[in-house]
């Protein structure tokens, strides 16, 4: 909608939005980075001292307008002092400050703690110096935190007594952490914790990285350096994301609300020249600690890390949803995680048969002759990704279509190509179908435009990505 | 088709208890299930405290307003709407010219039902965030009595927040 056509139509020419009480009109303006929250003083008095009582702040020094100059820090540095001095409201309940610039440790930490002690629920700090930094402690102690991210390349000390009561979701990212008795005294200081995030952390001197928290649901650790041991122990956790190279061992004491997860781990060359049964078997420990799973995602270098360690695959018993990113290690996998899936309902390929598929790999001569459980039983769906138009795939889905017996669809969408020649079209169409209700859905998606196509190759219909439909 | 469930329903399950809804402005009634209408905290503070009648007077909200309310309480009660679904109604619902996005924030803030109150805060955000003043005066009709001196003074002290704008 158009806001000035919508003026025009409209004869009433009222002030209603000044009109609106103070409380509403600043929840609105705290929908606003704070930069522009300030420029509506500029609109009538009424506005001039609205932004003194914002409840959130948003403060972005990358919000400037002349990228010829840079980011002018001495401006932004004044413009922080000024909101956080001239509040004329004491609670603040979000504040985010995001530097792209360098600036003075000291301006960082004197911002957040103002911030802190003013019953702050979010902090949301992203921030870069040149040198590990340290941050203000006082985050450690802030009772009335929710929500916590930090990123920044900063050494967190962390105090001997953290005490974050009310702290349900931590975000931690690119830091620094000196060792395992700050991360044990960062959990134990978060009884309430519900969703745990370590991401490209270093974590070079912790020997150990014992998450024992249990009131976590949601964990994710992702490329964090350091050859760090890591134990998990937590009792409802529903959902665990690991991205990096295998750690130097899982000791998994208690996962078993474990539903979903998202796996990407890898060995180095290193890992995998010099020890690699000894990694192999930390691979096969945690792909059997999480047997009980509903959703899983595995990615290519997983499954090749899996395929390097030899390791025996544990039956997947409530596996219904597999999503999986191959490549030619992870083809040789295939029939044996198909086979450990007895339940699976879902198979989806997210990064297509293989990223450059080449047809004289013959990957459907790696798929057993008989046929698995789940394809005969329970496979319902299998969706295919960036779909490349060789022989080798096609002879896959042939493969699928002539075994699955319960196979209700086949989508196949590509965004390597526009449009779906009438000559695959045709063939796909006419595959011999096991299941002769599976109905084949074909796709491209290119530049936010979804079609579908048809045996004719003709599109029936085009679907507008969401972002477009909100127009 | 549609009537079959719905009888099946009837049939199995004690007939649903409903809310009416009445505009005070012009007098529009609404009748709602309750669990849909509870979405508001006024409402339910209401009924919880048996101060609710048989029909529930809503004041200074029109009966357009109203309706679209009661069509984001009802996409949100509904328990097999996914969350993309949700969007997407809330955006169809918020896509209204300015003055009945005011209307709506008014209500959501009276009714204090939180989801409504943030798709419509965040859409009257939105619409001022990348315009310049002059077009925001204009669009929200909001009248500059600042004196020249003033607004110079104004500019001048917030200097690092006019920036970008034209």
């Amino acid at each position: 909608m158009n806001f000035k056509e919508a003026q025009v139509e409209k004869t009433e020419d009222d002030d209603r939005i000044s009109a609106l009480p103070d409380g509403l009109l600043c929840h609105i303006l705290s929908f606003l980075p704070t930069k522009y929250a300030v420029a509506t003083t500029i609109l009538s008095t009424r506005w001039k001292y609205l932004f003194t009582w914002l409840p959130d702040l948003d403060l972005d020094d990358t919000l400037l307008s002349c990228p010829e100059d840079g980011i002018d820090v001495d401006r932004f540095t004044n413009f922080v002092y000024r909101v956080l001095l001239l509040r004329k409201t004491w609670h603040i309940n979000r504040f985010r400050l995001l530097c792209c610039e360098q600036y003075d440790v000291s301006h960082v930490n004197a911002w957040i703690c103002s911030a802190l002690w003013r019953n702050l629920k979010e902090l949301d700090v992203s921030f870069y110096a040149e040198e590990f930094g340290m941050l203000s402690s006082d985050i450690f102690t802030c009772r009335t935190l929710a929500f916590l991210k930090i990123v920044g390349i900063l050494i967190l000390k962390v105090p001997f007594s953290v005490c974050l009561p009310n702290l349900k979701i931590l975000h931690l990212c690119c830091l620094k952490l000196a060792d395992d008795d700050s991360i044990r005294r960062i959990f134990s200081g978060c009884p309430m914790l519900e969703e745990l995030e370590l991401r490209k952390c270093t974590l070079e001197n912790v020997e150990m990285l014992h998450i024992s928290i249990p009131s976590l649901k949601s964990l994710a650790l992702q490329y964090c350096r350091g050859n760090y041991q890591i134990v998990l122990d937590a009792t409802i956790l529903g959902y665990f994301k690991y991205h990096g190279i295998v750690a130097g061992g899982y000791l998994v004491k208690n996962l078993k609300s474990l539903v979903k997860a998202h796996l990407s781990v890898w060995l180095t060359r290193d890992q995998m020249e010099e020890a690699s049964l000894h990694y192999g078997y930390f691979v096969e420990k945690l792909v059997n600690e999480i047997s009980g799973i509903k959703f899983l995602h595995l990615s290519d270098l997983t499954l090749e890390a899996i395929d390097c360690s030899h390791c025996s695959l544990p039956t997947f018993h409530n596996l219904t949803h597999l999503e999986l990113g191959v490549n030619i290690n992870g083809w040789q996998l295939l029939p044996d995680l198909l086979d450990s899936s007895p339940n699976l309902e879902v198979l989806d390929f997210v990064e297509g048969f293989l990223e450059h598929t080449a047809d004289e790999w013959n990957l459907h001569c790696r798929l057993p002759e008989r046929v698995p459980i789940c394809l005969s039983q329970c496979l319902k769906e299998i969706v295919v990704r960036e779909f490349g138009r060789c022989e080798d795939e096609l002879k896959l889905i042939e493969y699928f279509l002539s075994r699955g017996k319960v196979l209700k669809k086949i989508t196949i969408n590509t965004n390597i190509f526009q449009s779906w020649p009438s000559s695959i079209c045709r063939r796909l169409f006419v595959f011999p179908k096991c299941s002769k209700t599976c109905q084949i859905v074909l796709g491209t998606c290119q530049d936010n435009e979804y079609r579908l196509w048809t045996a004719e190759g003709e599109k029936t219909k085009v679907l507008l990505d969401e972002s477009l439909c909100l127009e | 088709m549609a009537s079959a469930p719905e009888n099946e329903k009837n049939a199995s399950a004690p007939e649903k208890k409903t809310l009416t809804l009445k505009s005070m402005i012009n007098n529009e009634e609404f009748v709602v299930d309750e669990h849909v209408a509870l979405q508001s905290v006024t409402i339910k503070n209401m009924v919880d405290s048996d101060c609710a009648g048989d029909v529930i007077p809503v004041p200074t909200i029109s009966g357009e307003i109203l309706a679209l309310v009661i069509e984001y309480c009802k996409n949100h009660a509904n328990p097999s709407a996914s969350e993309d679904d949700l969007k997407k109604a809330d955006a169809g619902i918020v896509a209204k010219d300015i003055y009945t996005l005011i209307d709506l924030v008014l209500a959501a803030n009276f009714l204090d039902i939180k989801g409504l109150l943030e798709v419509t805060s965040q859409k009257i955000a939105d619409s001022i965030k990348d315009l310049p003043h002059q077009d925001v005066r204009e669009i929200f009709g909001v009248e500059n009595d600042y004196t020249p001196e003033e607004e110079a003074a104004v500019r001048a002290e917030h200097d690092w927040a006019f920036e970008g704008f034209p």
